[in-house]
């Protein structure tokens, strides 16, 4: 009876060890999700963008309303967005006063943080791969903005000139 | 001092702008102009019509290479799986053999330029010598009654069309060497390049080699009954050359013609060549029944070229069986007559006969070997045999004559 009390427990020992085993799933580390050159993208009269060359379809109009609270007509002409290196989507578009740091699930994009650029909206923003983070800038007045998943810096431009080199 | 100030101020937010502007640009921008570009720049590699200005281009494709590859880092990645480097050096690569190509053409175009002057002056002296044979026939229509006028301007047109003849010669040798140093792929392309000014231009080989396949067609069909055997020989020779060159240059000919109708054209080349070569065996295998006839070398009728070697084969055999067993001045004659005529077949007209397809080779070596039989049989053998007993008795005679005089100069005196 004794050696029975002292055997179940190994035995629950054992088994709780393989089924922790078992479970331990294989992690790719150091993964680089950046994408070299942002996409433009059209979106339908639905709202839906679809991006062949990167496999990725969504609709706008979250975003859409998120930023003018309408979603009766779409009204965005463009959708530019960015993968970082990190694997989040930076997406956003002209007149746009925000930039919206999405994260994908598992069928879904899930919003990480919404990073106010301008109270007015950028008239012609573009998106560029950087080094250590993602450039935002206003193509109609040279202005730049660093932005990282956490937080927007605006850049003086002699700066983001260094920084580009 | 203020309005000096507002205007350093000025110029100063103009460049602080400009070096905003420039510092940043959008990467995605960036590779759709250089797409863009790039695509502009093989149309107009494509479109480029002179070497001038595919030197312009040249150049314009550095200054746009020195423009983009500070981005061949960004394009590498853009172009991917192509690289910056992979597609410059392709566009610059076209536009060399563009610059190559358009060089070529504008030679040929020179060339061709020379070859039409050179075909309106061939065009006018063929004009002029249709003109005069054609008189020469209408004047000797009239003239029929009058045979020694009309023997004479006989000779006169027959040398007429010799001329005529020499001239399509010198006419082939031009087109040859015009045309065999011309591409077909940039007369093509000269085509598609200069058509404009091709249309504008004088003169035109296909035209006129047309024009002479059915000109010589139809010399030979109204003057079967003026031209000789060795106006026929002459003829053949002219065909052979003329055909050699439009087999040889008739496609490239026929893709610098300016006219619609090209094909149509030269498919009617290729019937009054062919025509022509018929007709001229035709009428060259009557031309030698009548010399043979004229020179009463009786051979049995023939109608093409091998009832003419059958003919001259058992012409041969027959006579060379009867020199053998009895030989007369007759047969001699006949073989001074055989003899006079194949010299000249085989001395001028060897090489006509067997381009013309009248004999083939190893047949004039055949009539050859039974000429040379037939002159070893055919002079008449003098009676040397009595000329030998003669000869010989005489020599007896004289020996017995001399043999008698020593024996009686021997003989002791009684």
């Amino acid at each position: 009876m004794k050696s029975l009390i002292q055997t179940i427990p190994a035995i629950g020992l054992i088994a709780v060890l393989s089924l922790t085993g078992c479970k331990q799933s294989m992690v790719i580390s150091k993964v680089d999700y950046s994408q070299s050159i942002e996409s433009v993208l059209t979106p339908n009269e639905d709202g839906v963008v679809r991006d062949v060359q990167h496999g990725l379809t969504f609709n706008i109009k979250p975003l859409q309303y998120a930023e003018m609270q309408d979603t009766s007509s779409v009204t965005t002409s463009q959708v530019r967005y960015i993968r970082g290196k990190e694997g989040f989507y930076y997406i956003t578009a002209p007149n746009y006063k925000n930039v919206y740091v999405m994260i994908p699930e598992k069928g879904r994009l899930k919003l990480e943080k919404k990073l106010k650029i301008s109270e007015t909206g950028l008239e012609q923003p573009a998106l560029n791969q950087r080094t250590s983070h993602i450039q935002l800038i206003n193509q109609s007045s040279g202005e730049a903005w660093k932005l990282n998943p956490e937080s927007v810096e605006k850049q003086e431009s002699q700066m983001a000139n260094k920084q580009e080199k | 001092m203020t309005l000096r100030i507002s205007f350093l101020a000025f110029l100063f937010g103009l460049f602080s702008f400009g070096a905003v502007a420039q510092s940043t640009q959008s990467d995605y921008e960036i590779q759709k102009s250089f797409k863009k570009q790039y695509a502009e720049y093989q149309e107009r590699v494509e479109q480029v019509s002179s070497p001038d200005s595919a030197e312009a281009l040249i150049a314009s494709i550095r200054d746009f290479d020195q423009e983009y590859s500070k981005h061949s880092e960004l394009l590498n990645n853009a172009l991917y799986p192509d690289t910056y480097r992979q597609r410059i050096e392709e566009l610059k690569e076209s536009s060399v053999v563009a610059m190559n190509r358009l060089k070529t053409i504008k030679q040929q175009t020179q060339k061709l330029d020379k070859l039409e002057t050179q075909l309106s002056s061939y065009k006018n002296d063929l004009q002029q010598l249709n003109h005069h044979t054609d008189s020469l026939k209408r004047a000797m229509e009239e003239s029929i009654q009058s045979e020694k006028k009309l023997s004479g301007m006989v000779r006169e047109y027959r040398q007429s069309l010799e001329k005529r003849d020499e001239l399509i010669m010198t006419f082939i040798d031009s087109m040859v060497i015009a045309y065999e140093q011309m591409d077909l792929q940039s007369l093509k392309d000269l085509e598609n390049v200069d058509r404009k000014s091709r249309l504008e231009s004088n003169g035109d080989a296909l035209k006129m080699i047309h024009d002479i396949s059915a000109e010589n067609l139809d010399i030979l069909q109204k003057n079967a009954d003026k031209l000789r055997l060795q106006d026929y020989m002459r003829m053949a020779d002219v065909q052979q050359q003329f055909e050699t060159m439009w087999t040889r240059l008739g496609s490239k000919i026929e893709e610098v013609y300016n006219g619609k109708n090209a094909e149509d054209m030269a498919n009617e080349v290729d019937q009054n060549i062919s025509k022509w070569n018929q007709m001229l065996k035709q009428q060259t295998l009557a031309a030698l029944k009548d010399t043979l006839a004229q020179s009463d070398i009786a051979v049995s009728g023939f109608s093409t070229a091998d009832e003419f070697y059958s003919s001259l084969n058992s012409y041969l055999d027959n006579h060379i069986q009867k020199s053998k067993k009895n030989t007369s001045e007759a047969g001699y004659s006949n073989f001074k007559s055989f003899q006079k005529f194949w010299n000249e077949v085989e001395v001028q007209w060897s090489s006509n006969f067997v381009d013309a397809g009248l004999l083939t080779k190893p047949q004039m070596a055949t009539l050859n070997e039974k000429v040379d039989t037939w002159a070893e049989n055919a002079q008449p053998r003098s009676n040397n045999l009595l000329v030998y007993l003669l000869g010989a008795t005489a020599l007896l005679a004289v020996a017995l004559g001399v043999m008698l005089i020593r024996e009686k100069k021997n003989k002791p005196s009684a």
